[in-house]
C-alpha cells in the first residue's frame, strides 16, 4: 500500500514447478516439446502447469494445450449445468404459485384488455397488437 | 388475435405493483417494464409456445403445459431478471387458451429453498 503497486491476489492452487523469467526463457523450448507430447489431459489445469515470473514470484503460467482445452471444456459443461439448475429452480419455485392460483375460479380472471385498461396501458396494448399483426402479415 | 388470454387477478393486484421494486427500479423504469410486459403478453396471445416449456417431474404435475418467458427492460444486455409463468390450457373444447399465473422476478437458490420447505410441509396442494 502507498507505493502504487498492485497487490497480486495469491491463488490457493499453485503449480508444483516455479521458474524465474530467465530460467523460463532458457527452458521454454524444452517445456514446449514436453507439453506437446501430452495426449491426455490432466485432471486439473494446475497439475502440470509451470509458474514463472520475476524473482520466482510467479505472474504467469505455462500449461499444456490439452490441459487448457480440457479446462475450457469443463467450464462450458459447468455453465450448461448451471443453466439447467437455474431452470430447475425456476420450475420448482413456480409450482406452488401455480398450484395456489389455480384454485381461483376462472370467472375472476381478467382478459388482457381489462388488465391493460386497469393499468392505464390500453394504448400500449393496441400498439403492440398492431405491430404484431404487421409483423405476422 | 390468436389464443384467448386470461390473467389471474393477483397478477395485477400483487405482482405488477411490485414488479421491478426488487431491483430498486425507479418509477420510470417500472412503467417501462410494465409496457414491455403488455407487449410480451400480446406476443404470447399470438403464439403461446414462445416461452420455455417447464419440465414435468414427479410430484410437479401441476406444471404440465406451463411455460416460462423471461423479460427485462428494453436495452438490458445482461441476464433477464423477470419472468411470466403461464399455461397453455386445453380445457375449452378444442380451443386452447392461455392462463397467466404470475409475473415476477426470476428466483434464486434462496427462493428454491423456501419453495422446497413449503412443499415438504405440505403447504401447497
Amino acid at each position: 500500500m502507498g507505493r502504487g503497486k498492485k497487490r497480486r491476489k495469491l491463488s490457493t492452487i499453485q503449480p508444483k514447478q516455479r521458474l524465474g523469467t530467465s530460467e523460463a526463457r532458457e527452458n521454454l523450448p524444452k517445456l514446449v516439446n514436453e507439453f506437446a507430447e501430452y495426449e491426455r489431459p490432466a485432471s486439473s489445469l494446475a497439475s502440470r502447469a509451470v509458474e514463472f515470473g520475476p524473482r520466482l514470484r510467479g505472474g504467469a503460467w505455462l500449461v499444456p494445450e490439452v490441459d487448457a482445452q480440457a479446462a475450457i471444456k469443463r467450464e462450458q459443461t459447468l455453465a450448461e449445468r448451471v443453466l439447467e439448475l437455474e431452470e430447475l429452480v425456476e420450475d420448482l419455485t413456480a409450482a406452488p404459485i401455480v398450484a395456489s392460483r389455480a384454485q381461483t375460479p376462472l370467472e375472476e380472471w381478467e382478459t388482457l384488455d381489462e388488465f391493460a385498461a386497469a393499468l392505464g396501458l390500453s394504448d400500449v396494448l393496441q400498439a403492440a397488437r398492431v405491430a404484431t399483426t404487421r409483423r405476422a402479415s | 388475435m390468436g389464443y384467448p388470454l386470461l390473467l389471474h387477478p393477483l397478477v395485477r393486484e400483487q405482482d405488477v405493483p411490485t414488479l421491478g421494486a426488487q431491483f430498486e427500479l425507479d418509477k420510470k423504469a417500472q412503467l417501462s417494464l410494465r409496457k414491455e410486459l403488455v407487449a410480451l403478453l400480446v406476443e404470447i396471445e399470438r403464439e403461446p409456445r414462445i416461452g420455455r416449456p417447464m419440465r414435468r417431474r414427479p410430484g410437479y404435475e401441476i406444471l404440465a403445459d406451463c411455460h416460462s418467458l423471461t423479460f427485462d427492460l428494453p436495452g438490458w444486455r445482461r441476464k433477464r431478471r423477470f419472468r411470466i409463468i403461464y399455461k397453455l390450457d386445453p380445457s375449452i373444447e378444442a380451443i386452447h387458451r392461455v392462463l397467466v399465473y404470475a409475473v415476477g422476478p426470476r428466483p434464486n437458490l434462496e427462493a428454491y429453498r423456501r419453495a422446497r420447505e413449503r412443499r415438504q410441509a405440505g403447504d401447497w396442494p
